[in-house]
């Protein structure tokens, strides 16, 4: 098992760097790009020039940012072969319990570094869950996510009626909200913190051991096991930066915002899960998909709720085309050879 | 000889072994729910009411069928079907249509349950044609099929005159009309998953893909037959929602879907198919159908409900993971 796997890291290693890129092209970046390039193709003739905008490429990017913030650390738990559902309610969570410490005066530095203490608590529960009972991240993460959003709601309750409008506490922290409207030209900034990331991320994830333990772990855990890896440790580290990202999440939605709603983040799991899918990731195996795929799924999606949202269609029209998509990308990955049912 | 006759003896104590194996679950659920009643009663002693027993039936009728369907996809190795509550209210909202295109109720029961059913097929073929995982499967449809619906549909109104709301609304034998549909489809199932041949192939399947098509059991048709199904299940479930909600609104799904996956986890249900029990899961839906009426009345919001619902969920996946892992070793 120990051979195979140190021929898997060295094949790694071995691999030029055109080799890599022609085996990108022809795998899935290339379905990837293409089903980019058709989409933005559709948007250019459907909309007109106004697809090419600055201000709309500004606004693609702006809402782009923070879910692929989120959806960066998410990748970390589906690597390692583990699924977190409860990110979309982790977010809702973060940003009503942020609004509520600063409401209550405190410094927005110390209630954000508690909230995400809290969050990544949480994060841990469904890591002692999942890895030391051994039970079935899909039923723990559902759980979590259905108690997370009861909890945001019970807290946004507490908070005192004059802040609260339709069940959102409404906040506007200047510094913070700057932060997140800031622009660099017509490129939001938390957009070039985002893509700094996905960078960094891919670094860690195809050239650093660490990021090979990960991909062990979630490709043969046996295996990775029998090579002497903490398996069980890597995986409860992995949720634990999934939380962490969705509560970093939370707070920028706060600044955005300006406000903390309770249905904040509402079905972004499946949102980010299905970028993710695109991108190569897969939610029942591990060990497979990488940052940048993640990023180029992402992408997609938002160029399309763009596209919806220019022609003044209806929101939802997007989940269909979400739902449908997957489908495709699904299908298209078990004809390469991917793994297919039964 | 004797030796022989008394291994004889034990084969059949297989399957008895699997039986108290569900005892065991089904006596802790009572048990968790027996003391559930009794805190609240010693709480406030008005809970034993006729309106606590109307409230918590209501809540069961629909979780209740839901879960059958559900526990159905589980129990035959179909992982979840997460799209069912977009079954549901396709029945719901389609009684509306056909009831206002003046249709008669046999009629329109049979037809909008075939829309459920078509739903479920379109589902299946996916799994099995396309070979796609039912999980992403039915979580795309879920997700696809709930816009759809939000975009067609903005709300059904029920006539309180037609047959489906005196339905809904009447009583029978002191517990509500709809109620019964589920207690009859949980005995069903029971004895059709513990006694008929069907149904322990289905069993088959959950329990070992592989032997079971080495045995000559279809794998495709079982596939077809278990997605169809929980559609199916979900559109009665749709047809008695319809029953007692005056307006139905295509958002309405939301609130079902986990209790009902937290139904079939808790009823000893594994998700890797081929173990759980029937009666066990009518116990857990009594149990959670139970939590909401219990929670006003200790003077909690019925949001609390949400949150723990959803640690109940943790907890009981945990302790029933932790008992494999014992008994099994790692």
């Amino acid at each position: 098992m120990s051979t195979n796997l140190t021929r898997l890291a060295s094949n790694d290693r071995k691999m030029s760097s055109v080799e890599k890129m022609k085996k990108s092209l022809s795998g899935p970046g290339g379905t990837i790009v293409l089903g980019l390039a058709i989409i933005i193709g559709t948007s250019a003739l459907w909309v007109g020039k106004m697809t090419f905008s600055s201000f709309n490429i500004y606004l693609i990017l702006g809402y782009l940012a923070i879910p692929l913030i989120i959806g960066i650390f998410a990748s970390f738990s589906l690597l390692s072969g583990v699924v977190d559902l409860s990110i979309g309610a982790m977010v809702a969570l973060s940003a009503t319990i942020f609004a509520l410490l600063s409401i209550n005066g405190i410094n927005e530095w110390v209630s954000a570094v508690i909230t995400i203490l809290i969050c990544m608590g949480f994060g841990a529960i469904n890591g002692t869950a999942i890895v030391v009972f051994g039970a079935n991240p899909i039923a723990v993460t559902l759980g979590m996510l259905v108690g997370l959003r009861g909890l945001a709601r019970i807290l946004s309750r507490t908070a005192p009626s004059t802040n609260t409008s339709q069940d959102a506490i409404s906040l506007m922290i200047t510094g913070l909200n700057d932060f997140t409207e800031s622009q660099i030209s017509f490129i939001p900034v938390l957009f070039i913190i985002a893509l700094v990331l996905v960078f960094v991320t891919q670094g860690i994830v195809s050239l650093t051991r660490g990021g090979r333990h990960i991909r062990a772990v979630g490709g043969d855990i046996t295996a990775a096991r029998r090579a002497g890896l903490a398996t069980e440790r890597i995986k409860f580290l992995s949720l634990l930066a999934s939380s962490f990202g969705a509560s970093v999440g939370g707070i920028l939605y706060v600044g955005k915002l300006g406000s903390a709603p309770v249905t904040l983040g509402t079905g972004m799991e499946f949102t980010i899960y299905a970028a993710l899918m695109i991108g190569g990731y897969s939610i029942l195996r591990g060990g497979v998909g990488n940052p940048m795929g993640g990023f180029l799924g992402l992408l997609i999606i938002a160029v399309f709720a763009n596209l919806v949202d220019n022609k003044g269609l209806d929101i939802r029209a997007a989940d269909i085309f979400v739902g449908l998509l997957l489908l495709v990308i699904v299908y298209l990955d078990i004809r390469r050879g991917g793994d297919a049912f039964e | 000889m004797i030796r022989l006759l008394s291994t004889g003896n034990k084969v059949p104590s297989l399957r008895k072994s699997a039986d108290s194996e569900y005892l065991a679950t089904i006596l802790i659920l009572l048990a968790v729910w027996i003391f559930l009643v009794v805190i609240s009663v010693i709480n406030r002693n008005d809970f034993l009411s006729r309106a606590t027993l109307s409230a918590v039936t209501f809540n069961m009728c629909i979780i209740g069928i839901l879960a059958i369907g559900q526990g159905f996809v589980v129990i035959s190795g179909g992982i979840l079907d997460l799209s069912i509550t977009v079954s549901m209210l396709i029945t719901s909202f389609m009684t509306v249509v056909f009831y206002d295109l003046g249709w008669n109720t046999p009629l329109l029961i049979i037809v909008s349950l075939l829309c459920a059913g078509v739903f479920g097929l379109f589902n299946s073929i996916l799994v099995v044609w396309l070979r796609i995982n039912p999980l992403i499967v039915t979580l795309a449809t879920g997700f696809a099929g709930g816009g759809l619906l939000l975009i067609v549909f903005d709300r059904g109104l029920v006539d309180p005159k037609s047959s489906i709301a005196d339905f809904g609304t009447s009583y029978l034998f002191g517990l509500p009309t709809a109620w019964w549909p589920m207690a009859l489809l949980t005995i069903g199932a029971h004895f059709f998953f513990k006694y008929s041949r069907v149904g322990r192939h289905f069993l088959a399947v959950g329990g070992n893909p592989l032997s079971s098509k080495a045995m000559g059991i279809s794998l495709k048709r079982t596939r077809v037959a278990t997605f169809v199904g929980s559609s199916i299940f979900g559109g009665i479930a749709g047809i008695v929602f319809a029953g007692f909600t005056p307006e139905i609104r295509p958002n309405a799904g939301e609130f079902y879907t986990l209790p009902v996956i937290a139904a079939v986890v808790l009823a000893g249900f594994s998700l890797a198919g081929g173990r759980g029990s029937f009666l066990a899961l009518f116990i857990s839906v009594g149990f959670l159908s139970t939590i909401p009426t219990a929670l006003v009345f200790f003077g909690l919001q019925s949001i609390w409900q949400t949150f723990i619902q959803g640690f109940i969920l943790i907890i009981a996946v945990s302790i029933d993971a932790y008992r494999i892992v014992k008994v099994r070793g790692r």
